[in-house]
């Protein structure tokens, strides 16, 4: 019996795989182990990276017990990485947090006492008496919010709001600062309106792939399946990978380059300029789509503003400007880029630099460009976004099936929450910002709130507020769905004395004691994923939507429902300037929840409206359908300006649409005529984002890193991820199989470099910068090999915070901080 | 069963379970008989469905979740291999 039963799941198993990979199978292909009618399986983004695969989830008894690829998801085709295999098991690691934790001695609050649970009647208390004192003695500025990319749409949404709105500081902001603001920036400098003109389609088109820094096999597994497919079935397709150090992904790689860090800057300059030599430059295009400018260069390194560095750069203070040039200006400015100058500057070989050249300068072929962090952590990140759009421009290369620069993301949603919702510190919904007078009016009215109430200033971004903590001028402080302890840089000098400042009240919302909770005064149990209704928005613009599936357990709630009950415990009068109320009587005396949230916009769904045998848990609780609400009064935000999203229960049913989207399509190549609605009809290409339908050229030159290998710290160190691990592990790690399959991280190094120190494989040593050291163990083998002269640690592992050792240098357009390079020494420990 | 010094002294030797994965594997063309063979040699590892493209279905039969991870890692690491994918997990209890 159990043999026959052992065959039938076999047989299961090789031919879901076979659906999966487009293979004939011997049996019928269909899914049979969906047949269990036990199990309730629904559909749910995965939670892990940003590329968005949809899976299936399979339910029973109130909880989550399967997870498998999505076969009608049109990003995953029914396959699904390691990580997101495991998913189920996130939500269930035995150290999940169930209560209310609240640092005490003798029964009250103390900086110093231990971690005591409390109700969430006393979280409130403290953390209002903390905020109200904070508002008091200091106004907005002394109140700060750091979210996440793992926010789902509506928590990022009402957290803005909250922010923006209800304490009227825009100090908020997500850990999207520290992985995708240098996209965001060049996404506006080029084309002045954020996200990927492109979309995954692109795979399947393209003649050429080059990988700016990115390890895709590793870090979007999924991805580079379609990326492989498309390299092995069509012969003529090129792959080049680019990198500081091999990795897994150099495996397919028709052209491997490994280049010198902060080389690319003069590699990108060399490729427009052999462009422009040999013929390659699309002159209609350039003509009619694209403007010529000379950004400002010497703009420092984001560091403070006492430190040697700022004091000599020349720009620091206005890093963003330009001035017009012409196309010829542009030709001569490139120029000095020939082979000899680059070579030396990258370390890449003339007969690389032509290989890569020749697949942007040749006219028939397609080329996809993409990038993660390995663009965006560094110093001149936007700058690199630019110079990778002038390749794209100068051979209108872009917006069609195949053409296409493609920054990918590393959070779910990243682009969904961070950047559409607009929680920087700088951002409003749909692109807008707080500095812009009519764009806050514009909020203002969506909002239905005062005229001049949403702040003006710019608040601080992720670097920033952990200064601002360090040296009290931030005091109340709330972080959710993030690590920042554990992911910021510089975390000795500047982040833990910020958390463990005693003027400081620090509430962390998580789901696991992380290192950042360990930090906190306060710990908020938060429920995840499909413990609560959500929507993520992918890189390719795809906005996902799933269902609460079962219930958070013990008294752990959603970052949403503490957001709106916070919100209950604050009036207009305590926190708004009486001349607002003065002339707006009639919001006077009100709570923030009633001005925010009960504005009859966002209360204004029946819970009737939820499909049936769902559960919701915050609206149930409040009595109208929250999640509808907020989405449906975001989506006004974007809706005829080119960010249209679909009605909300449309995307309960599809597996995800892409914005904009109109009279119910959905775009996949934006700013083409005929593809992109917006696309005014005779312009071919239209850049609508700038006042002129131009997309911008920017002439660039290389700078050097802040920090670089001198004689006594005599290494680069990168660092990075591996694909057992996501964000900082604070989630993969709480699951055994994925824990076990990279335990704790090591340093990759050469093997020439370790026998020069007299080292081998396995020693322990400490790897030291002039800020701080870590110990770990030497790796010589494996699948990152980095070259002579650099090393590589990934940062997932709380016992070993490599960002003790990491510069916080930022890039200064973007204020995302350069993770990759700094200077250290290794030494036997 | 290999013995985990963990389960032992948790008394779960005894906890008999079958786990039967499928995975999508994309190996380089030119490579496959050589990875193909090293994939062959793992002792939970057959491969029931392959192309010439290089893509092929690898069943895996093991006895826990850990192995499983182990065996998928072993396969990611072999030279020639480019993505290794899940389709398909079941546990047989």
């Amino acid at each position: 019996m159990k043999s026959s039963r052992r065959d039938f799941i076999k047989a299961n198993a090789i031919a879901t795989a076979a659906a999966a990979a487009g293979m004939s199978a011997p049996v019928s292909a269909s899914n049979l182990v969906a047949t269990d009618n036990k199990l309730k399986w629904a559909k749910a983004p995965c939670r892990f990276c940003g590329t968005g695969c949809s899976m299936n989830v399979a339910t029973r008894d109130n909880r989550v017990v399967a997870t498998h690829g999505d076969i009608k998801s049109p990003v995953n085709k029914g396959l699904a990485c390691v990580k997101g295999y495991f998913l189920s098991k996130v939500m269930y690691g035995e150290d999940r947090l169930q209560q209310p934790l609240l640092r005490m001695t003798d029964g009250k609050y103390d900086k110093h006492g231990e971690f005591t649970p409390i109700s969430w009647d006393a979280a409130f208390d403290i953390m209002e008496e903390k905020f109200k004192a904070t508002l008091k003695e200091k106004g907005p500025r002394g109140v700060g919010m750091f979210g996440s990319g793992q926010w789902t749409v509506w928590e990022g949404y009402a957290a803005a709001k909250l922010f923006k709105a209800g304490f009227l500081s825009n100090n908020i902001d997500p850990n999207a600062r520290h992985c995708m603001a240098s996209a965001v920036v060049g996404f506006m400098r080029t084309f002045g309106i954020d996200e990927p003109m492109g979309c995954y389609d692109d795979f399947e088109h393209a003649d050429a792939f080059v990988l700016w820094g990115s390890n895709m096999a590793e870090m979007h597994p999924i991805l580079w399946t379609r990326l492989t497919d498309r390299r092995l079935s069509n012969p003529h397709v090129k792959v080049c990978v680019m990198s500081t150090y091999e990795h897994r992904s150099f495996e397919l790689a028709d052209i491997p380059v490994i280049f010198n860090p902060q080389s690319d800057l003069a590699i990108l300059n060399y490729i427009a300029n052999y462009i422009i030599q040999n013929d390659g430059v699309n002159t209609d295009f350039v003509d009619k789509h694209v403007n010529f400018r000379r950004g400002n260069t010497d703009i420092g390194y984001g560091l403070r503003p006492e430190n040697p560095l700022e004091q000599e750069a020349a720009n620091s203070d206005k890093a963003g400007g330009s001035q017009p040039m012409s196309f010829e200006e542009f030709a001569k400015f490139v120029s000095d880029y020939d082979a000899k100058k680059t070579t030396e500057i990258s370390g890449v070989p003339e007969k690389q630099l032509i290989e890569m050249a020749k697949l942007y300068a040749d006219p028939k072929t397609k080329v996809m460009s993409l990038w993660t962090m390995g663009v965006n952590q560094h110093t001149r990140g936007v700058w690199v976004n630019n110079m990778i759009y002038n390749l794209h421009l100068l051979t209108g290369k872009i917006s069609t099936p195949g053409n296409s620069p493609f920054s990918l993301t590393g959070q779910p949603s990243a682009c969904g929450t961070a950047r559409e919702v607009g929680t920087f510190s700088h951002r409003l919904p749909a692109d807008m910002v707080v500095n812009n007078p009519e764009h806050r009016k514009i909020a203002e009215q969506k909002w239905k709130l005062p005229a001049d109430v949403i702040p003006g200033w710019v608040g601080s971004h992720a670097v920033q507020q952990n200064r601002d903590l360090k040296d009290g001028k931030i005091n109340a402080y709330w972080v959710q769905v993030n690590n920042n302890v554990q992911a910021a840089p510089n975390l000795n000098e500047e982040t833990l004395p910020g958390y463990r400042n005693p003027d400081n009240f620090i509430v962390v919302s998580d789901a696991y004691p992380t290192v950042t909770a360990q930090a906190a005064d306060l710990i908020l149990p938060t429920a995840m994923w499909v413990e609560k209704e959500g929507a993520y928005g992918n890189a390719e613009r795809r906005t996902q939507f799933w269902h609460q599936m079962v219930d958070a357990p013990g008294e752990a709630r959603s970052d949403l429902w503490q957001i709106v009950e916070f919100s209950k415990r604050f009036t207009t009068d305590e926190v708004w300037p009486a001349d607002i109320l003065n002339a707006n009587p009639e919001f006077k005396g009100k709570t923030l929840f009633d001005v925010l949230y009960a504005n009859g916009q966002v209360d204004k769904y029946p819970l009737s409206d939820i499909a049936e045998g769902n559960r919701n848990q915050e609206s149930e609780e409040l009595g109208f359908y929250l999640q509808k609400g907020l989405f449906e009064e975001y989506a006004s935000f974007g809706r005829g300006k080119a960010h249209d999203l679909a009605d909300f229960d449309t995307y309960h049913e599809e597996r995800g649409l892409r914005w904009p989207v109109v009279e119910g399509k959905e775009t996949r190549w934006r700013y083409k005529e005929g593809s992109d609605p917006y696309a005014r009809a005779g312009t071919d290409f239209d850049f609508y984002g700038k006042p002129d339908g131009k997309a911008v050229i920017f002439a660039l030159p290389f700078e050097p890193a802040p920090e670089m290998p001198d004689e006594e710290y005599d290494l680069w160190l990168s660092t990075g991820r591996v694909l057992e691990h996501w964000h900082s592990g604070s989630m993969t790690q709480r699951v055994p199989e994925l824990h076990k399959a990279f335990p704790n991280a090591v340093v990759y190094m050469h093997p020439s470099d370790a026998r020069k120190r007299k080292l081998r494989r396995g020693d322990e040593v400490r790897v030291i910068s002039r800020r701080g050291e870590i110990k770990t163990r030497v790796e010589t083998r494996g699948r990152n090999k980095p070259p002579v002269g650099l090393v590589f640690v990934p940062w997932f592992d709380a016992s070993q915070l490599i960002n003790k050792v990491t510069l916080d240098a930022t890039d200064p357009l973007s204020k995302q901080t350069d993770f990759k390079k700094c200077a250290i020494k290794i030494e036997r420990a | 069963m290999r013995l985990n010094r963990r389960e032992l002294l948790g008394g779960k030797t005894n906890t008999q379970q079958g786990h039967v994965a499928s995975l999508v594997v994309q190996c380089l063309p030119d490579k496959q008989s050589k990875t193909c063979a090293a994939i062959e040699a793992l002792q939970s590892a057959e491969i029931p469905l392959r192309e010439e493209s290089g893509k092929m279905v690898v069943l895996i039969e093991v006895e826990s979740e850990s192995e499983l991870l182990e065996t998928i890692t072993e396969i990611e690491s072999i030279p020639g291999v480019i993505s290794v994918n899940l389709a398909f997990h079941q546990v047989d209890a």
